[in-house]
C-alpha cells in the first residue's frame, strides 16, 4: 500500500488493538462493516447450516441403513434430502468459501483495506440471514419434498405452501451471492495497490475473481427461474407447467443454466485454497502459476456451456446431446491440469504434514476420483445408465463435499490461526483429517457400486416388496450398510474437528503472525489482524517466494530473513 | 404384509432375479449392455490407470520431500516446464475426444430403434406403471416382452417427470408429461430383470418399481394373447380373485394390513367397518357416510370426494377411466370380500383352483 | 468503528470511504460495480427473453393472437414517457456535474413523475384488460366478474350415480387436451359476434345460479354433481353458445373479442398473457425500484450532498434509469407489435 495517506495512517491510532477487540459490544459485529468481521459472521452462519444440512444427512443415511422403514417414513425421508440438498448448497457451499473465508482473506491478501462496498458486503450478509431465515421458515411450515432442484411440475403441484418460500429464499441467497461477487470483482480490479500486478496475485483471487464472474453472470438466471417457479405455483402462469400447454423441460434448462455454473462456483474457490495450502505447506514455489490462473478463468468460461448433460435422459434432441458431451470434456481439461500442478508443486518442496496439507492431499485424493468419474457421466451411453442413480449422488459428493467442503475445513484450519489469533491443537488436527477421510470415503465409495448396479437416487426404501425382488434388496443392503457406517465416521471426526476448534479459542496457544511460512500478504500482518489490516505499508511481493520467511523457534512462526538477521 | 405373493398372483411367476456377483453393473441381458459394459470398461480403466499415477506420484513425492526440520530451506524446484505442461494438456485433451467418439457412437445404438419393433406402451403415473400391449392386454407390473427380437417402449406421463430404467439392459428414459418418449431393446436370454423409476415423483418413488420379463419368443404371442383375456376367466364369486390380481396396482399406496399406513388407508381397515358408518372429509367437512359397494366404487373412480381424514387428496382420479366395468366390479367385491382373500396377517390366500362345470 | 467514523479525516471530502485514496478511485469503482450490478439486471430479464423466445418459436400462433388484445397506442406513450423521462435523467446527471445542484433536484423530481406517468399508464392497461377478462393462466377461461367462477356449469348432467364408470371423471386439473378442446369447439352456424357471447354469458351466470338453487333440494347427489359440471363444462359450453347463435349483439369488443369466449382462440393462449404478465410485471417492479431510488437522490440532492465534485449516486441512479428504460424498449416492440 504504497499510497497510504498521513489521513490513514492517523486512524490506525484510533483504534487501539486487532480487529476482534478494537471496539466491543454485540452491535459493533452486527453492524459492523469490517470485512473481517462479516467474514467471521459468515464463518458461524455456515457452518451452523452445515450443521444442520449435515444432520439431515445422517437422517438419511440411518434411514437407509437397512431395508424397510427404519426411522422415517416416505414423506419425512423426503424432506430430508430437499432440506439437506437445498441447505448444502445454497446455504453452505456456495456462500462458505467466497463468503467466509473470501471476505476474511481477500482484501488482505490483496494488500487492501476492506472490500470495495463494505455496506453492500454488510447487505449481502444479511440477504443471507434472510434467504437462509425464509428456507427455516419453510420448515416450519412443513418443509418441501421436491428435491432442491424443485423439477416442474411436481413442484408446481405440491401441496405444502414451502416452495415458495424456499424458492424466494434461494431467490435471496441468489442476489447475496451476485453482489458478494461483485464486490469481489470490483475489489479485485479497483483496489489492488500499486505494485500488485495481475500475476502477483495470489491463485486463490485469481479463483475466487472466476467464481466471482460466475456468480455475477449465472444467478440471475436462477433468480428468474426462481420468480417463474413463484409465479407459476400462485398465479399459474404455465410455463413450466404440462397441464397447462407450458414444458417442464424448459424449467430443467433454465434451473442447470445457473446451477451447473453453481458447482464451478463451489469447487473453483476450493481449487485456490488448494494452490495456496500446498504451496505454502510444501514452502515450494506453485509449479506453473499461470497455467492455473488461465485454467481457473477457463473453468468459468467454459462452467456455462455445458448445463445441457444434466438433461442426457430428459429427451432434448441427440444433437444437442452430443454437444453438451463434447464441451462437458472441455471442462475436464483445465481441471486435469490443476491437478498436475498440484502434483509437481510437492515435488522437491519441503513438505509439512499439517493439518491444513492433510486436508489438501485428502482433496487431491478425492478430487481424483471425483473428477475422474465425471468421465463415465460425460460419456454419452454410459451417462444413460448412470444418471439419476447413486453413481451421480457418489460422484457430486465427491466433487462438492469431498472436494469444495474438505478444502474448506483445510482452508479454515490454515486460515484459523489468522482468524482468531489461536493455535488448534495440531494432534487432533491431524487425527480429524484422518477420519473425515476416512468416513467420507466409506459413505460415497460404496454409493458408486450401488448406482452401477441401479439403485435410482432419492428411494425411501429398497425392502422386498411389489415390483422390488428379494434378490434386489440383497444386493444393494450391504453398500448401503457400509456407507451409512461411513458417514457415523466423518460425523465423527466433525464433531472432533468443532470440539478441539472450539476449545482452541478457550485456551488456544497464541498464535505467531506467521505459522506456516506464507508468503502472501495475510502473513505479514499480526494475528489477527489490525482494524485496517496493515499497520505498515506491505510491499506487494511475488506471493510463493518463500525464501525470505525463516522459523523462528521463540515466535514458533516464521519471521522474515531480514528481520531474524537483524 | 405378503406383497411378494401379490406379486406372484398378479403376474404369473415372475421367479428369481440372477444379479450376478459382478464389481460394477448387474450382468448384461442385451447385446447393447455389453456394448455399454465395454464402453465403461475403457472409461474405467482409464480412469485407474491416472488415479494410481497421480495418488502414487502424490504419495512419492510426500514420502521424498517430506519436511525433516523447520529450518530447513524453503523448497527450489522447477516453477514451470512448457513440454510437461503441454503434455498433460494434449493427452488428456486427445483421450477424452476418443471417449466422445466412442459415447456418441454407442449412443447413436441407444437412440436408434430397429424397423421391426415389438411395440408396447408404458404409462406413468404417481406412483404405478401401466404396460399396454397392442392386443389390449395390460399389467402394472410386469412388462412382458418377447425374446431375440427388439421391443420398443413408448413412454407418456399422466402427471409429474418419471423415468424409465432396467439396469440389466442399460437403457434410461425420462418420462415427460406432454411428451412422448421411447426406449428399445432386444433381451437375449428368457427371464426376470428389475425396472425402476429414476426420476424423483414424490411419497411413492421408491415404490414405483416393475419387472421385464423376457419370455421365449415362440411362446410370447400365447402369453400376451391369455393376458389379454384374462378376466373373461374370471365370473361369478371367482371374481373377487380377478380383484386381488388388480389390486396389485394399488397396492403402492395401500395395504392390506390391518391399520398399516401407507399414503392410503389400509383396505383391511375399510373391509373391517363395511356396512357400518365412517367419517370422512367431504370439500374440508367431516361427513358420515356409509361403507358400503357405492362408496368404494365412488372412492376409485372419484377418489377426490370423499377423503379419509388425516390423508391426503392424493389418489389419480383417472382409475375410473382406465378400467371396465367389470374390473371395477372385481375391485369392489375384493373390498367387500377382503377376508375370503386375506388371512388375518394381510396376506393372500392362495388362489383356488377354478371349478369347472 | 466503520468507515464512517473517519468521514472526519477527509474534512473536504465527507463521501469518501477510508479505505479508498481518492475519490476518483472510488468513483470509478462505484460505476464498475453498477455496471456488473446492471448486467445481472439484464440477465435476470434475459431469463425471460429466453422463455419468450422459446413459446414464440414453439407457438408462433400464441404471440399473433395474443397482441391483439394489447394496446399499442398506451405502449407507445408508455415509451415515449419513459424515453422522455430517462432523457430528463440524463439531463439531471450533466446538470450534477456541472453543480447546477437546483436544476438537477427540478429534473429528478421531473423525472420521478415520469415513473409516475408510466405507472398509470400502466394500471390503466391492466384494469382494462381485466375488464376484457384477460388474465394469466386458466384464469382466462373462467368469468371473474360474473356470479361464479364456474362458467363451466353450463350443462344439465344426469344426475344418477349409475353410471360413475364413463368419462365423466375426468382429471380435476384443467389438461392440454381440453383446453385445446373449447379453442377447437366451432364457431356457431353462420358466424356469432363476440357481443353476443359476451351477453349470453351474463344470461348463462343467471341461470347457473338457479340451477344451483334446484340442487339444493336433492343435497345428497350436490357435491357429485358439482364435479362433474366442472369436468364437462369445458368441453360442453361452447357448443351451448353456439347453439344461441342468433343472439345479436353491441359491438364494443367487436375488435378484441373477449379471449374467453373467442371461438378463434388457439390453444394455451393464456401462455401468451402469463408471459406479457410476467414481463411486464417485473419490468413495473424495476419501475418502482427505479423511482425509489430518484426519490432517495431527490432527498439527498434537496439536503445538499451532491456537488460538481461528488455526485456519484446520481450518476449511478442514472444508469439504473436508463437500464429500466432500455428494457422496456426491447419489451414493447417484442410483446406489443409483433
Amino acid at each position: 500500500m504504497a499510497t497510504i495517506t498521513p489521513a490513514d495512517t492517523h486512524t490506525h491510532d484510533d483504534h487501539h488493538g486487532d480487529y476482534i477487540t478494537c471496539s466491543k459490544g454485540i452491535m459493533s459485529w452486527l453492524i459492523t462493516l469490517d470485512h473481517k468481521r462479516i467474514g467471521v459472521m459468515y464463518v458461524i452462519a455456515t457452518l451452523a447450516s452445515f450443521l444442520l444440512g449435515g444432520l439431515f444427512a445422517l437422517g438419511i443415511r440411518t434411514e437407509l441403513i437397512a431395508p424397510g422403514e427404519t426411522i422415517m417414513d416416505a414423506d419425512t425421508y423426503n424432506r430430508f434430502f430437499t432440506l439437506h440438498g437445498a441447505i448444502m448448497t445454497f446455504l453452505v457451499i456456495i456462500p462458505a468459501i467466497p463468503g467466509a473465508l473470501g471476505n476474511f482473506v481477500l482484501p488482505i491478501m490483496l494488500g487492501a483495506k476492506d472490500v470495495a462496498f463494505p455496506r453492500l458486503n454488510l447487505m449481502s450478509f444479511y440477504l443471507w440471514v434472510l434467504g437462509a431465515g425464509m428456507t427455516v421458515y419453510s420448515m416450519l411450515q412443513g418443509g418441501i419434498d421436491t428435491g432442491w432442484t424443485f423439477y416442474t411440475p411436481y413442484s408446481i403441484e405440491e401441496g405444502r405452501q414451502g416452495v415458495f418460500w424456499v424458492g424466494m429464499g434461494v431467490f435471496i441467497l441468489g442476489f447475496s451471492s451476485i453482489f458478494t461477487g461483485l464486490n469481489f470483482i470490483v475489489t479485485v480490479q479497483r483496489l489492488r495497490p500499486p505494485g500488485m500486478t495481475w500475476f502477483k496475485l495470489p491463485l486463490f483471487l485469481w479463483a475466487i475473481y472466476a467464481t466471482a464472474i460466475i456468480q455475477v453472470l449465472a444467478t440471475p438466471v436462477l433468480g428468474i427461474t426462481m420468480l417463474l417457479l413463484a409465479a407459476e405455483r400462485i398465479m399459474g402462469i404455465g410455463i413450466f407447467d404440462p397441464a397447462l400447454g407450458g414444458d417442464p423441460v424448459l424449467f430443467q434448462h433454465f434451473f442447470w443454466f445457473y446451477s451447473h455454473p453453481a458447482v464451478y462456483i463451489m469447487i473453483l474457490p476450493a481449487m485456490g485454497i488448494i494452490s495456496e495450502l500446498i504451496s505454502v505447506h510444501c514452502r515450494r514455489e506453485i509449479f506453473g502459476y499461470k497455467m492455473i490462473a488461465f485454467s481457473s478463468v477457463a473453468i468459468a468460461f467454459f462452467s456455462f456451456l455445458v448445463w445441457g448433460h444434466h438433461m442426457f435422459t430428459s429427451g432434448q434432441s441427440p444433437l444437442m446431446n452430443a454437444i453438451f458431451s463434447a464441451i462437458t470434456f472441455s471442462v475436464a481439461i483445465p481441471s486435469a491440469v490443476k491437478v498436475f500442478n498440484w502434483i509437481l508443486t510437492m515435488y522437491k518442496g519441503s513438505i509439512s504434514f499439517t493439518t491444513p496439507m492433510l486436508y489438501a492431499l485428502s482433496f487431491l485424493f478425492i478430487f481424483a476420483i471425483g473428477g475422474l468419474t465425471g468421465l463415465p457421466l460425460a460419456v454419452l451411453s454410459t451417462d444413460v445408465q448412470l444418471h439419476d442413480t447413486y453413481f451421480v449422488v457418489a460422484h457430486f459428493h465427491y466433487v462438492m463435499m469431498g472436494s469444495t467442503l474438505i478444502a474448506m475445513i483445510g482452508g479454515l484450519h490454515h486460515w484459523w490461526p489468522k482468524i482468531t489469533g489461536r493455535m488448534y491443537n495440531e494432534r487432533l488436527g491431524q487425527i480429524g483429517a484422518w477420519i473425515v477421510f476416512i468416513g467420507f470415503n466409506l459413505t460415497f465409495f460404496t454409493q458408486f457400486m450401488l448406482g452401477t448396479k441401479g439403485m435410482p437416487r432419492r428411494y425411501h426404501d429398497y425392502q422386498t416388496g411389489l415390483g422390488w425382488s428379494a434378490e434386489t434388496t440383497e444386493l444393494f443392503h450391504t453398500y448401503h450398510f457400509i456407507s451409512t457406517i461411513g458417514s457415523y465416521v466423518m460425523a465423527v471426526g466433525f464433531f472432533l474437528t468443532a470440539f478441539y476448534l472450539l476449545q482452541s479459542l478457550v485456551n488456544g496457544r497464541k498464535a505467531p503472525a506467521n505459522p506456516w511460512g506464507g508468503a502472501s500478504l495475510e502473513w505479514e500482518c499480526s494475528s489477527p489482524p489490525p482494524h485496517h489490516n496493515f499497520d505498515e505499508t506491505p510491499t506487494p511481493e511475488y506471493c510463493y517466494n518463500f525464501d525470505h520467511w525463516v522459523w523462528n523457534e521463540e515466535e514458533q512462526g516464521y519471521v522474515r530473513r531480514d528481520a531474524a538477521t537483524s | 404384509m405378503n406383497l411378494t405373493a401379490l406379486l406372484l398372483l398378479a403376474s404369473d411367476q415372475p421367479g428369481p432375479i440372477d444379479n450376478g456377483n459382478d464389481f460394477w453393473f448387474v450382468p448384461a441381458a442385451t447385446d447393447y449392455a455389453d456394448t455399454h459394459d465395454w464402453v465403461y470398461s475403457i472409461v474405467l480403466w482409464l480412469s485407474v490407470f491416472f488415479f494410481i499415477l497421480i495418488v502414487g506420484v502424490m504419495v512419492k513425492f510426500a514420502f521424498d520431500y517430506r519436511r525433516r526440520s523447520n529450518f530447513e530451506a524453503a523448497g527450489q524446484g522447477p516453477t514451470h516446464n512448457l513440454a510437461l505442461e503441454t503434455v498433460w494438456t494434449v493427452v488428456p485433451l486427445l483421450l477424452s475426444a476418443g471417449l466422445f467418439m466412442i459415447g456418441i457412437d454407442t449412443y447413436a445404438d441407444f437412440k436408434t430403434a430397429p424397423a421391426n419393433c415389438y411395440e408396447v406402451d408404458a404409462t406413468a403415473q404417481k406412483w404405478v406403471w401401466q404396460f399396454d400391449h397392442r392386443n389390449g392386454a395390460s399389467d402394472s407390473l410386469v412388462l412382458k416382452v418377447p425374446v431375440g427380437k427388439p421391443t420398443k417402449v413408448t413412454l407418456r406421463s399422466n402427471d409429474v417427470l418419471h423415468s424409465f430404467f432396467i439396469p440389466a439392459f442399460r437403457v434410461k428414459h425420462d418420462v415427460v408429461p406432454g411428451r412422448y418418449g421411447s426406449v428399445w431393446f432386444t433381451p437375449r436370454e428368457p427371464g426376470i430383470y428389475q425396472g425402476y423409476c429414476t426420476e424423483y415423483c414424490g411419497t411413492g418413488h421408491s415404490k414405483m418399481n416393475f419387472y421385464v420379463q423376457a419370455i421365449p419368443a415362440d411362446e410370447f404371442e400365447e402369453v400376451i394373447a391369455q393376458d389379454a383375456r384374462w378376466i373373461d376367466d374370471y365370473s361369478g364369486d371367482r371374481l373377487v380373485w380377478a380383484g386381488a390380481r388388480l389390486f396389485a396396482r394399488c397396492a403402492s399406496c395401500h395395504s392390506l394390513k390391518p391399520g398399516e399406513r401407507m399414503t392410503g388407508p389400509s383396505m383391511w381397515d375399510l373391509h373391517a367397518s363395511w356396512g357400518k358408518t365412517k367419517q370422512v372429509e367431504v370439500d374440508g367437512k367431516i361427513t358420515d357416510v356409509t361403507i358400503d359397494e357405492n362408496y368404494v366404487l365412488e372412492s376409485i373412480v372419484a377418489p377426490w370426494e370423499k377423503i379419509a381424514p388425516t390423508y391426503l387428496n392424493q389418489m389419480p382420479a383417472n382409475f375410473g377411466q382406465q378400467l371396465g366395468a367389470k374390473e371395477l366390479d372385481a375391485l369392489v367385491r375384493f373390498v367387500r370380500q377382503l377376508d375370503d382373500v386375506v388371512d388375518a396377517n394381510g396376506e393372500l390366500r392362495d388362489e383356488p383352483e377354478p371349478t369347472t362345470n | 468503528m466503520s468507515a464512517i467514523d473517519h468521514h472526519d479525516d477527509h474534512a473536504d471530502e465527507p463521501w469518501l470511504q477510508h479505505h479508498w485514496n481518492n475519490s476518483g478511485q472510488q468513483f470509478e469503482a462505484g460505476k464498475l460495480g453498477m455496471w456488473l450490478f446492471l448486467a445481472t439486471e439484464f440477465l435476470l430479464f434475459a431469463g425471460l427473453f429466453c422463455a419468450y423466445a422459446v413459446y414464440r418459436s414453439n407457438h408462433p400462433e400464441l404471440f399473433e393472437y395474443g397482441a391483439k388484445f394489447l394496446d399499442w397506442k398506451l405502449g407507445a406513450t408508455n415509451t415515449a414517457v419513459l424515453i422522455a423521462s430517462s432523457f430528463t435523467m440524463a439531463w439531471a446527471v450533466t446538470a450534477a456535474q456541472r453543480g447546477q445542484i437546483k436544476l438537477m433536484n427540478i429534473l429528478l423530481f421531473i423525472t420521478f413523475f415520469g415513473g409516475v406517468g408510466f405507472l398509470g399508464i400502466k394500471y390503466i392497461e391492466y384494469t382494462s384488460k381485466f375488464k376484457d377478462n384477460i388474465y394469466w393462466g386458466t384464469t382466462l377461461y373462467e368469468e371473474v366478474e360474473g356470479v361464479t367462477h364456474d362458467l363451466t356449469v353450463t350443462e344439465e348432467v344426469a344426475s344418477d350415480d349409475d353410471v360413475m364408470v364413463e368419462t365423466r371423471f375426468d382429471l380435476p386439473a384443467p389438461q392440454p387436451e381440453n383446453l385445446s378442446a373449447v379453442a377447437e369447439a366451432p364457431a356457431g352456424p353462420g358466424g356469432l359476434s363476440a357481443g353476443g357471447l359476451a351477453m349470453l354469458d351474463a344470461e348463462q351466470a343467471e341461470s347457473q345460479a338457479d340451477h344451483h338453487g334446484d340442487h339444493s333440494d336433492h343435497a345428497d347427489h350436490d357435491q357429485h354433481d358439482d364435479h362433474a359440471h366442472g369436468d364437462h363444462g369445458d368441453h360442453g359450453d361452447h357448443g351451448d353458445h353456439a347453439g344461441h347463435a342468433d343472439h345479436g349483439g353491441h359491438d364494443d369488443h367487436a375488435h378484441h373479442p373477449n379471449p374467453r369466449i373467442d371461438p378463434e382462440r388457439p390453444a394455451n393462449a393464456h401462455l401468451y398473457f402469463g408471459i406479457y404478465y410476467t414481463m411486464t410485471g417485473l419490468h413495473g417492479a424495476h419501475v418502482i425500484i427505479g423511482m425509489i431510488v430518484i426519490a432517495w437522490l431527490f432527498l439527498r440532492g434537496v439536503r445538499g450532498d451532491f456537488s460538481a465534485k461528488y455526485f456519484t449516486p446520481v450518476d449511478l441512479g442514472g444508469l439504473y434509469w436508463h437500464v429500466v428504460d432500455l428494457i422496456w424498449i426491447f419489451l414493447f416492440p417484442l410483446l406489443y407489435l409483433v
